[in-house]
């Protein structure tokens, strides 16, 4: 008997070791963000403040940070740009891998390379064109350059996604006299809502914690988002680790708890469709 | 059935959220020609406001300025309000950029015509924006027309600085505060184990011996910061300068790399590396680590800035010391000239009132203002901020040598010295490595960027 | 019927067509113009140089060598990250407990999450030569010798840095893999189950050709990811020690931001572009062609 659990937690061990590669480095920034600056620097890979957790970093890292501000700005930004993003691709994806309209392999790659080019090519004439919509230092510039920044990954998910969907239940809808858009509507678009929560999910966080583009065109405190407020924190030579891992903390955990809400999605719902790889 | 109702209500939803997406975009263009609309209507109203006041003679002047420290927003609208009450004219409107990424932000904006008019820059750093970038307005002009402002400066060749080069020689930048590399050191280790502050290089060779010898990091610096190569740049500039070589192409930083003094002083900077001065791997440690060093007692010296003292000051019981690096035997020190300044950009539309408010900025208020609640080093003569260590430094650099020849590079040097660097980093870590030969390389990207400016 | 069919569908694919056009090929047809002139990003005018910048880059054997630091970074993580990730998502799918499957379903994605910024601030911690926990575990277990400045050693940077790379992106390609293996039908196992066939068998002759498809998205996505490597390298190494974290992406940005010779930095860029298209087109082809054998 003490054989098998001993053998059953040696095999746990992998795990256990695997899990705690992952999660070290997020563990460690939260414990940290609770101990004192001169701690963390004189003691970097210690866990606890002798004194007690240090929840003033926070309330500094909300006040510094102006985090009531940003944090509503943020929001703001950050799910519009999700929902007119899924929008946007969720139609060309379903166009690109369904119905496959001349030109659609061109097209496709066209937005795959989209992945390829670098920021110095692409940067001077987003910006000059947002200048002159007149869109800078305002979100809904923002939130276009967003949506544009996002389609290449998201449409080259869902195409791939769609390519692999039945054919069967499309054709026996379609017999029974069903549109191509009643076909899309009531059949397809609920089979594609696992790659839809994956590429929710990578939206969200790109967004969420995005800080250049938000730096460059955003000029108003009013309208600045969180990443902005980020860099409150940080100085030259006189950086206070303390509240600057409350900062952090404070960007990452609600891209950590959408990823949470979200992946019952697409690990769920894979398994009540009858997809194959 | 429980997993049908899942898949069910998750695609109402989604059809939802297409919708609201829909919606969203047609509204969001609606928001655009509304903020459109807002910002048209300002100005029409400060104009109205400035028109019906009788006394109002000036228009309304709007200066952009960036700066670099959110550390210090508080003190620096401290002294905006200062200047719109002296000037009430004038709006100055800040935004502070992170220091590591001020450049692309001016860039961006330079190209889109949204520069500001008043930028911080480093007076010493000032290479791009006059030889390659045309972007720095000449400052000239306003210093001889106040003569008071122009000599107010604690050292006289302050602004000297800031003229990049032979072919355009005008003061581009305006110094705010000092910024230069000291040694940091912790006055009980060294009074622990006998040592006096050195007062040469050799001196200063020995107490590290001593520092190594007991097990403690002589002087911690940072490999990955380019630290060491400033030391092995200043050694040498002082091999030069002791051998009456600083002239013709060393002031123009056309010497050659392959030269005596500059292998005399990469072979020096390797021996001081090899035997461990500087810290074990001192190439994967950046500033924050050195400091911890210092802080740990680990380390008994330094190479960090004047501005990190009072904060690391703050974080240790022991009390901390400053010095500026010694000079080699013979030579005097030459005092470090570099701050954090502020430049005007040429294509502002205000040049006299950005100018107004840099004097304002290097005004005894203002700078008795940032002595005193940042502690930061003034530029002007006779202030102190009350700190020991910090009034200390500030004599030496008063009574340090103004007559050493300074370099003027006719190249941009920013990428050069990363791969300086590399080169170097190289020669230091390989143990077998040849000086001549990363001389050689050295000198051959050097030429690159000499020929690719002409 | 066919004309309509198509209308419906040019029509879906209008809003992404438009900001394709707006936000990608009008700005890479710009640079394009811009990489023959001697554009220093901040200035309004420029003088046409023609190849210039080319010959000056093809020329540069600093970019030659940041080529082959780039090539070789991105095929290593990327071969790495694929077979670990496959191999690593079979030992989940497979794990024996419930709790713990779907546990580490979840927690993998985690890094990836996580901002560039903070990925590289508490990496650096970690490999802190006097004072990580990495230096102070290797010493505690004994293997003092070991303890080294990880980003400070010309031989490790550029190894350690894959590491952390491949750390905070396998989580990616591990939960694309775990939701296609979801999705194999769940007969399809038991029979092979019933067929007597072992763990080994499962995954060789079942698994992995089913997992074709999804390979090539992780494999494409990993290239085109390593090739641009930029954020966590600049972060963590800034391109040393010496140069031999300089990878493409830090020579562009030192050639933009620091040399101001905007209009060669663009050339690299559109170098570095033709070389992740031709590698990305290869690479469908060979691992396409190996799926219609099926």
């Amino acid at each position: 008997m003490t054989n098998n659990r001993l053998f059953g937690a040696l095999r746990m061990l992998p795990v256990y070791g695997l899990f705690l590669i992952i999660v070290y480095p997020l563990f460690y920034m939260v414990f940290n963000s609770l101990r004192t600056t001169r701690e963390i620097m004189m003691q970097p890979s210690g866990l606890w403040s002798s004194s007690g957790p240090q929840w003033s970093n926070y309330a500094e890292a909300f006040v510094i940070g102006k985090v009531s501000v940003y944090f509503a700005n943020s929001a703001f930004v950050t799910i519009s740009s999700l929902v007119i993003t899924l929008a946007v691709v969720t139609l060309a994806a379903y166009s690109l891998g369904k119905w496959k309209p001349p030109g659609h392999s061109v097209l496709f790659v066209g937005f795959l390379a989209t992945l390829m080019i670098t920021g110095e090519m692409t940067t001077i004439p987003i910006f000059l064109m947002l200048r002159d919509l007149d869109l800078l230092n305002s979100h809904p510039g923002l939130i276009l350059a967003y949506v544009g920044g996002g389609i290449g990954m998201a449409i080259y998910l869902i195409r791939n996604f769609v390519l692999s969907l039945p054919k069967e239940l499309d054709e026996a809808a379609r017999i029974d006299g069903a549109g191509y858009m009643r076909v899309f509507w009531s059949i397809d678009l609920p089979l594609i809502v696992p790659v839809l929560a994956v590429v929710a999910i990578m939206s969200f966080v790109g967004v969420w914690s995005e800080f250049f583009w938000a730096l460059i065109t955003i000029t108003d405190d009013k309208l600045k988002t969180l990443p902005l407020g980020l860099l409150n924190f940080q100085s030259q030579y006189n950086t206070n680790y303390g509240v600057l891992l409350a900062g952090l903390t404070i960007v990452t955990l609600p891209s950590l708890l959408v990823y949470l809400f979200f992946s019952r999605y697409f690990i769920e719902g894979m398994t009540a469709g009858a997809v194959k790889g | 059935m429980k997993k049908e109702m899942g898949t069910k209500s998750l695609p109402m939803l989604l059809k939802g959220l297409l919708l609201i997406g829909l919606l969203l975009a047609a509204a969001c263009g609606n928001n655009a020609s509304n903020e459109g609309q807002q910002s048209n209507a300002e100005p029409d109203s400060t104009n109205a406001a400035s028109n019906a006041a009788p006394e109002a003679v000036k228009d309304p002047v709007n200066l952009k300025f960036l700066y670099i420290w959110p550390e210090y927003e508080a003190i620096m609208n401290e002294t905006i309000r200062l200047f719109e009450e002296k000037n009430p004219h004038i709006q100055v409107e800040p935004e502070i950029v992170p220091w590591d990424k001020a450049i692309e932000v001016m860039q961006t904006k330079v190209a889109a015509n949204q520069a500001p008019d008043v930028s911080f820059g480093w007076t010493h750093w000032m290479a791009p924006f006059v030889n390659e970038v045309d972007a720095a307005m000449p400052l000239d002009d306003y210093l001889q027309q106040d003569p008071a402002w122009e000599q107010s400066f604690i050292r006289s060749d302050l602004l000297d600085i800031s003229v990049v080069n032979a072919d355009k020689p005008f003061v581009s930048n305006i110094p705010f505060k000092l910024s230069f590399q000291v040694v940091i050191y912790n006055k009980k280790m060294f009074s622990d184990h006998q040592l006096e502050v050195p007062q040469t290089r050799e001196q200063m060779e020995q107490t590290m011996e001593k520092l190594a010898a007991n097990g403690i990091i002589p002087l911690a610096a940072s490999g990955k910061d380019g630290q060491i190569d400033m030391l092995k740049d200043s050694f040498a500039g002082m091999n030069f300068v002791k051998n009456g070589t600083a002239q013709g192409a060393w002031l123009a930083g056309e010497e050659s790399y392959e030269s005596a003094e500059y292998i005399e002083a990469m072979e020096l900077a390797k021996q001081w590396f090899s035997k461990g001065f500087f810290g074990k791997d001192a190439f994967a440690v950046g500033n924050d680590e050195i400091a911890n060093l210092l802080l740990t007692k680990r380390a008994a010296m330094i190479l960090g800035n004047n501005n990190q003292i009072p904060t690391l000051q703050e974080q240790v019981d022991d009390e901390l010391g400053a010095f500026l690096f010694p000079a080699a035997e013979g030579l005097k020190i030459q005092a470090p000239l570099t701050a954090d300044g502020f430049f005007v950009l040429k294509t502002t539309q205000y040049p006299d009132e950005a100018v107004e408010f840099l004097k304002h900025l290097t005004s005894e208020e203002v700078q008795k203002l940032w002595a005193s609640q940042s502690k930061s080093m003034p530029v002007l003569q006779n202030l102190n901020t009350g700190d020991e260590t910090l009034d200390g430094l500030i004599d030496q650099i008063a009574a340090s040598a103004t007559d050493y020849p300074v370099q003027k590079l006719t190249y941009n040097p920013a990428e050069l010295s990363k791969q300086l660097q590399a080169a170097f980093a190289e020669y230091l870590l390989n143990a077998n490595a040849d000086v001549t030969a990363s001389a050689k390389k050295m000198e051959a990207d050097h030429r690159k960027a000499i020929e690719s400016s002409q | 019927m066919i004309a309509r069919k198509y209308t419906l569908a040019y029509l879906f694919l209008l809003p992404a067509v438009a900001l394709l056009a707006a936000f990608y090929i009008y700005p890479v047809l710009t640079s394009v113009v811009r990489s023959f002139t001697d554009w220093n990003g901040f200035d309004a005018g420029f003088l046409w140089v023609g190849w210039g910048n080319y010959k000056n880059v093809f020329g540069d054997h600093h970019f030659w060598a940041a080529t082959g630091r780039t090539l070789r970074f991105a095929f290593v993580t990327t071969i790495v990250q694929t077979i670990l990730g496959f191999l690593l998502a079979f030992f989940i799918y497979t794990l024996v407990s419930d709790r713990w499957r779907k546990l580490m379903r979840v927690a993998v994605y985690i890094p990836v999450i996580l901002p560039g910024a903070v990925v590289s601030l508490l990496w650096s911690n970690l490999l802190s030569p006097n004072f990580g926990l990495v230096n102070e575990v290797l010493r505690a277990i004994g293997l003092e010798a070991w303890a080294r400045g990880w980003l400070g050693s010309t031989e490790t940077a550029m190894n350690t840095l894959m590491i952390v790379n491949t750390w905070k992106f396998i989580g990616m390609t591990i939960t694309f893999y775990i939701v296609a293996m979801l999705a194999i039908p769940k007969d399809l196992i038991e029979s092979a189950k019933m067929d007597g066939a072992g763990s080994g068998t499962l995954l060789w002759h079942i698994f992995r050709p089913l997992l074709k498809g999804i390979t090539e998205v992780n494999f494409i996505l990993s290239l085109i990811g390593g090739l641009k490597a930029f954020d966590l390298i600049y972060m963590m190494t800034g391109g040393g020690p010496g140069d031999s974290t300089t990878v493409l992406g830090i020579m562009i940005y030192r050639r933009a931001f620091l040399s101001f010779r905007f209009g060669e930095a663009i050339t690299m860029g559109i170098i570095l572009f033709i070389v992740i298209l031709t590698l990305t087109l290869i690479s469908r082809r060979l691992i396409a062609s190996r799926e219609d054998e099926q």
